[in-house]
């Protein structure tokens, strides 16, 4: 029987984030909000969700006079993404 | 873009286009280092071989402090903030580490060199050199790896030609070194 999906990494925008994290060192909030097409407010909501889940840190800062938002993917976000990748791997017979 | 009801294709369709994104972005600008610094040194070594020879003023080699100013002036202007944001992957983060480490071992070479001794031009262009090519191997961009080889092959060339002829070779080496995979590199990605 097929395990079910980590409901909160099956979600479009917070699958994005997590798989853009997953690549890098760190991402600031300009850059996944770029790349992910999302409003401000929407990447937010779903930044605080990881955050809250562990599964990513943020680090809030100034870059010059301009505030900076930093994310980086945690050990725990690592594992939680591996996890649904080899599930998503299950899905699909790959 | 919120969604719940992903299929699982969609769900390794954002993976994968995320994953290339973010890869696209890194390398956007992975060449600018290399010109950056490539034309700050040939511009300082050429100015400060001008300067010397028509003067015979040892005080110009003074001129050699431009040489951190120019590059970080240049650095600062090449990535400049273009609204998009910043993503730093783990290769940026062991390449950046490896020059500030030979960054730093050129700035106590340079310093030592003031008591006498060592063939500064050597050591730096040795140095930087090394530098080349294990970022390319790093990055696996052949022509960067087989600049810094070709520029570590032919810093024997100091120990052939003396004095201050040694500068227009350190700043030829630079050309080999940098510049040249800078702009091949530059190309290749604007090609892309």
């Amino acid at each position: 029987m097929l395990k079910e999906l980590n409901p909160l990494l099956h979600s479009e925008l917070r699958l994005g984030i997590m798989s853009m994290l997953v690549s890098v060192d760190s991402a600031d909030f300009v850059y996944l909000r770029t790349n992910t097409g999302a409003t401000a407010g929407n990447l937010s909501v779903q930044i605080d969700k990881l955050q809250k889940a562990g599964y990513i840190t943020v680090e809030k800062g100034f870059n010059g006079k301009m505030p900076r938002t930093t994310c980086r993917i945690t050990d725990a976000g690592r594992e939680a993404f591996r996890e649904y990748v080899e599930r998503i791997k299950e899905y699909l017979k790959i | 873009m919120e969604k719940s009801n992903l299929t699982p294709e969609q769900s390794i369709n954002v993976i994968l286009n995320a994953i290339d994104q973010t890869r696209e972005r890194a390398e956007r600008n992975a060449h600018r280092p290399f010109l950056v610094w490539g034309y700050a040194t040939i511009i300082t070594t050429l100015a400060v071989w001008y300067a010397i020879d028509a003067t015979l003023n040892a005080h110009y080699f003074f001129l050699w402090f431009a040489l951190p100013v120019l590059g970080c002036i240049g650095m600062k202007i090449s990535f400049r903030r273009e609204g998009k944001g910043e993503a730093k992957t783990h290769i940026e983060r062991v390449i950046n580490h490896l020059w500030m480490i030979l960054g730093i071992a050129g700035g106590i070479a340079a310093l030592t060199s003031w008591m006498g001794g060592i063939n500064i031009l050597y050591v730096e262009a040795l140095l930087m050199a090394c530098g080349t090519a294990i970022t390319g191997l790093v990055l696996r961009w052949r022509t960067v790896t087989l600049a810094g080889v070709a520029s570590i092959l032919l810093t024997p060339l100091f120990a052939v030609v003396e004095g201050i002829d040694r500068l227009p070779v350190f700043a030829a080496l630079f050309v080999v070194m940098m510049v040249i995979p800078g702009h091949i590199i530059a190309y290749k990605l604007k090609r892309e």
